[in-house]
């Protein structure tokens, strides 16, 4: 099974957006690799089974309701879905709860790679986070929008397009 | 770019341009370059989005400046149709070409596809910006404007006909046009629409002159036709013409004082990296997501900003020229719109290809 097309996948359900849109972000591989650098792969492995075999049994729609209670109330599983929540959405990886450490954390992470401590993945995910698009906005410094569009409601597009 | 017989919009005699003269084919020409200028820009676009984030700097800084004075041409043109009495026309599909395309002439030898960055699409871009004077035999967009600018001279002179007349739709003026390229200006007479003409010419094909030696060194002598001409035009730093920013991506090098024509650029490297490049299947068509709702779904999206841009442009061409200023903030949107796509692999491809836009005008029923 393809790990990363599994992170795609559990991701859209999180963020409640497509693949593609995913995908179309250019940098779901840096997230990965985050995430697969600060989470030992058993963890990882029994997150994307659970969310695979919930996908299955629900014949591809899970309920809200079974993330919810099968994975985001799961005391080893739920924070890293939290965290992989905000990676998308901000681009930032947040420091794991101590309790969560205490248990699970991983000691042998790479030198100078990446750190189980608060960070941006980088400067171009910093651009890339859903967050801009979710709120009608841009991220500040990049991504410009045009002069004068400031003046436009958020979300003023011509023909709103409503993905499934 | 060039233009021959079978290229029926225009008309030609013995691979010569006939003369314009009457105000319905200047028109007619006039909304022809619109359209030409418009054609080469999803072709530059492709190319451009496909390059990944934070790479090939100086490549995407050269096509995108293309990009910007195509733009400052097809604005030109349009002011000087709507200065003549004409109504620029951009909302209907056959405004678009269907890529590949022969793009406008009918060479076997010339295609326009929508590709990746790669050293295929150079060669094309360099037969799109190829200077008239190494085109032997063929008749170029130089020359094709170089008619429009004899037309406008011709019909000028005429008693009978009112080119500029006092009723007309807005032009474009500055105040809606920001960082594109040059300065745009009003045409309200033979000079003001002499100038727009010859700023198009000059941008693109160098500066036009009678005795030109592909072996003469350059810039000692500025009239070798390698420079464009914004340095005299605009006050803007001194810029290679289309074809040599073109040639020094392809070559990877820069041109420096005392290279020619024939020598090529022999100046430092350019960084160049071609696989920093999405693989974008060329000339991506909607057909080619009808398996993938996900993938059709997000080319609809573009097409539909596409379709909401030639809309905008439509209207700030024929009576609201404030309108430019939204479409800007719609070019944006299809950009981002567009590398969202390029970044999605298509699955199950064979060549490993990533998606891309279908560059296609929807009536708004679609």
């Amino acid at each position: 099974m393809n790990r990363l097309s599994d992170f795609y996948r559990l991701g859209a359900a999180l963020t409640d957006y497509e693949i593609v849109q995913l995908e179309g972000t250019g940098v779901g591989e840096e997230y990965y690799d985050v995430l697969t650098s600060l989470v030992s792969g058993n963890i990882l492995d029994e997150l994307f089974d659970d969310y695979n075999n919930l996908d299955k049994t629900c014949s591809g729609h899970v309920p809200d309701e079974q993330i919810r209670s099968s994975i985001l109330a799961n005391p080893k599983l739920g924070p890293v879905a939290r965290n992989i929540i905000k990676l998308w959405y901000l681009s930032i990886w947040y420091q794991l709860p101590e309790n969560w450490r205490q248990k699970y954390g991983i000691p042998n992470q790479t030198k100078n790679k990446y750190q189980d401590v608060q960070f941006i993945v980088s400067r171009n995910a910093y651009i890339q986070g859903l967050v801009w698009q979710a709120t009608g906005s841009h991220p500040m410094g990049a991504k410009q929008p045009g002069y004068g569009t400031w003046s436009a409601a958020p979300g003023n597009q011509p023909h709103p397009v409503n993905f499934q | 770019m060039y233009i021959n017989d079978e290229c029926k919009p225009i008309k030609t005699k013995n691979n010569k341009l006939c003369p314009i003269t009457t105000i319905e084919e200047l028109h007619h020409n006039l909304q022809l370059a619109i359209e030409l200028e418009f054609a080469t820009l999803p072709t530059y676009l492709c190319a451009l989005y496909t390059i990944k984030e934070n790479t090939n700097i100086c490549a995407y800084n050269v096509i995108r400046s293309v990009v910007m004075e195509e733009m400052f041409h097809l604005t030109n043109s349009a002011n000087v149709l709507i200065g003549t009495g004409g109504f620029p026309a951009l909302n209907k599909p056959e405004f678009i070409p269907v890529f590949p395309t022969k793009l406008p002439d009918k060479e076997t030898w010339f295609t326009v596809d929508l590709q990746k960055f790669s050293p295929e699409a150079l060669t094309t871009f360099k037969y799109i910006e190829e200077p008239a004077e190494i085109a032997h035999g063929l008749i170029t967009i130089g020359e094709f404007y170089a008619n429009i600018e004899q037309g406008l001279v011709h019909l000028n002179s005429q008693t009978d006909v009112d080119l500029f007349p006092k009723k007309t739709h807005p032009q474009i003026e500055h105040k809606y046009y920001y960082g594109g390229g040059g300065i745009i200006s009003k045409v309200t007479d033979l000079d003001s629409a002499l100038f727009a003409i010859n700023a198009i010419i000059a941008q693109g094909e160098g500066m036009p002159t009678t005795h030109w030696d592909p072996d003469k060194p350059f810039p000692l002598d500025e009239t070798t036709g390698i420079f464009s001409g914004d340095h005299p035009l605009f006050m803007q730093p001194r810029e290679l013409a289309h074809y040599y920013r073109f040639n020094e991506l392809s070559a990877g090098k820069r041109y420096v004082c005392g290279d020619t024509h024939n020598s090529g650029p022999t100046g430092p490297d350019i960084p160049i990296d071609y696989h920093a490049v999405y693989n974008m299947k060329p000339n991506p068509k909607s057909s080619d997501y009808a398996n993938f709702p996900e993938l059709q779904q997000m080319n609809l999206e573009f097409n539909r900003l596409f379709s909401h841009l030639l809309n905008q442009l439509h209207d700030a061409f024929n009576g609201n020229p404030e309108i430019l200023e939204p479409a800007v903030g719609t070019m944006f949107k299809m950009k981002y719109a567009a590398q969202e796509l390029m970044r999605n692999p298509v699955p199950d491809s064979v060549y490993d290809y990533y998606a891309g836009p279908s560059w296609e005008y929807l009536s708004d029923n679609q």
